[in-house]
């Protein structure tokens, strides 16, 4: 089995006696109340996915991270974690105090306790460069950034309240993953991480995975998306469909994970690849652009990049675009097919979109299984 | 705030190959050079002494075999 990031697994969960404490003695500590995607942060963080960090990233691992692509000790890291504060909030807290995060969704919870460790300023211009490699306001994960507080938290959390998703039973830890690819008898396993569902593309490059792997692990991304992403719901029936009618049995398993998608490109792609690394996955899929938006990235920089992290401990499988040849008779990419443009299909995202919101299947790009999962929902096929 | 980097020593021959080696990577220094190709032999190592280590205990194997039955992902 691979190693976790950082070489343990993390686990920081309160015991029922500790957790029954602190929510009695809760009044005593200060309370921050922290959004959805935070709180998606504190579960990953907890649960190990984001192993070895154990809480929101201290100063010295933030500027690791925004200078070097690495934490303060040496172990890959490309994506900042943390939690900002306004100035009220950092005035009133000292290194050294515990406070609670506290869930603001309808069911109000206490999610985590913070051993306050740090409390710093951070530059946000220096941080977008660094992250999104650019600094434009239209970029989403820019203007997330820039829309943060001034402040930064850092230090260890313990996990008091599990605040569950629609989606819980597809929300698997990271021992419950590695333990399901033992059980499976799994030695390699590739992770497939999506933000739709699956046209025959991506069914190409998941069974090409497989041909070298022992299973597949498809990871969709649940959590704040864009508006006209396909939801959440849409990606998760599609592909039971397709699952169920086009996989060989013990050999594929679905499950999420729930993260906010930053849209940083290659730098996304190694934060990726290190959650599915915790999960137990040993190959991770890249594909053309991943977790890029608009033009900010090269097609293939999320490929280029892992050449910087000898160190990695996951292996990425590169997949250029795939397309179908008239020719060839099937899906195809330029690295198998030899012949021209005039006998390539490409997979028009927008005409598959278009014929799913009007009921019809498009049968030339997706199976007709999954299409029918999908138009089943056509009240809920796209986020508003 | 500490220097994060810090010098080593290594033979002038040895700095010789890498430098000639260079135009035919993406490294710009050697220092790069060196730093992508320590990194990697140290992991290489470090897996390699993990690697026989148990991960589960049987009581916690029970409990998570349970769930994911539960949740329908084994028989």
């Amino acid at each position: 089995m691979v190693e976790p990031h950082g070489g343990r697994l993390v686990e920081r969960v309160c015991g029922e006696k500790t957790r029954q404490v602190l929510i009695e003695q809760s009044k005593e500590f200060p309370s921050l109340p922290i959004n959805d995607d935070l709180v998606k942060d504190v579960k990953n963080i907890c649960f190990g996915v984001f192993s070895p960090i154990e809480g929101f990233q201290c100063q010295d691992d933030f500027e690791s991270v925004i200078g070097h692509s690495r934490l303060a000790n040496d172990v890959p890291w490309t994506i900042p974690v943390v939690l900002d504060v306004d100035d009220e909030f950092a005035r009133s807290v000292r290194p050294k105090d515990e406070i609670l995060l506290v869930s603001g969704g309808c069911v109000p919870a206490i999610v985590a306790k913070l051993a306050v460790d740090d409390i710093f300023r951070y530059d946000k211009t220096t941080y977008v460069k660094s992250v999104f490699k650019t600094g434009d306001l239209n970029h989403p994960g820019v203007k997330t950034v820039l829309e943060k507080k001034p402040w930064l938290l850092g230090g260890k959390l313990d996990l008091i309240t599990e605040v569950k998703t629609r989606f819980a039973k597809y929300n698997l830890k990271p021992r419950e993953t590695r333990y399901l690819f033992k059980k499976k008898g799994w030695k390699t396993v590739a992770a497939f991480q999506t933000r739709n569902p699956p046209h025959l593309g991506h069914e190409h490059v998941q069974k090409s995975a497989l041909t070298v792997c022992d299973g597949l692990l498809i990871n969709p991304v649940i959590g704040k998306k864009q508006p006209g992403d396909f939801t959440d719901e849409v990606i998760l029936a599609s592909y039971e469909a397709l699952i169920d009618k086009y996989y060989v049995k013990d050999t594929c398993a679905l499950t999420t994970f729930e993260t906010e998608m930053h849209y940083a490109g290659p730098k996304e792609a190694i934060h990726h690849a290190i959650a599915r690394k915790n999960l137990g996955c040993t190959h991770f899929i890249v594909g053309r652009d991943h977790a890029g938006v608009g033009n900010y990235y090269g097609p293939f920089d999320a490929q280029e990049i892992f050449k910087q992290f000898p160190d990695l401990g996951i292996t990425p499988i590169n997949f250029r675009a795939f397309y179908k040849c008239k020719k060839c008779g099937g899906v195809v990419s330029d690295k198998i097919c030899p012949h021209g443009p005039e006998f390539q299909v490409d997979f028009k995202g927008r005409v598959v979109r278009q014929m799913l919101s009007e009921g019809k299947i498009p049968v030339e790009e997706m199976r007709p299984e999954v299409a029918e999962a999908i138009i089943k929902l056509k009240d809920n096929l796209f986020v508003k | 705030m500490t220097d994060p980097f810090k010098e080593i020593k290594i033979p002038a021959t040895l700095y010789a190959r890498i430098e000639k080696r260079l135009p035919n990577t993406d490294f710009k220094t050697v220092t790069d050079y060196v730093t992508y190709l320590v990194r990697k032999v140290l992991d290489n190592i470090e897996q390699d002494e993990k690697k026989d280590k148990k991960e589960f205990t049987p009581e916690e194997e029970r409990e998570i075999e349970d769930r994911l039955r539960k949740l329908g992902y084994i028989d």
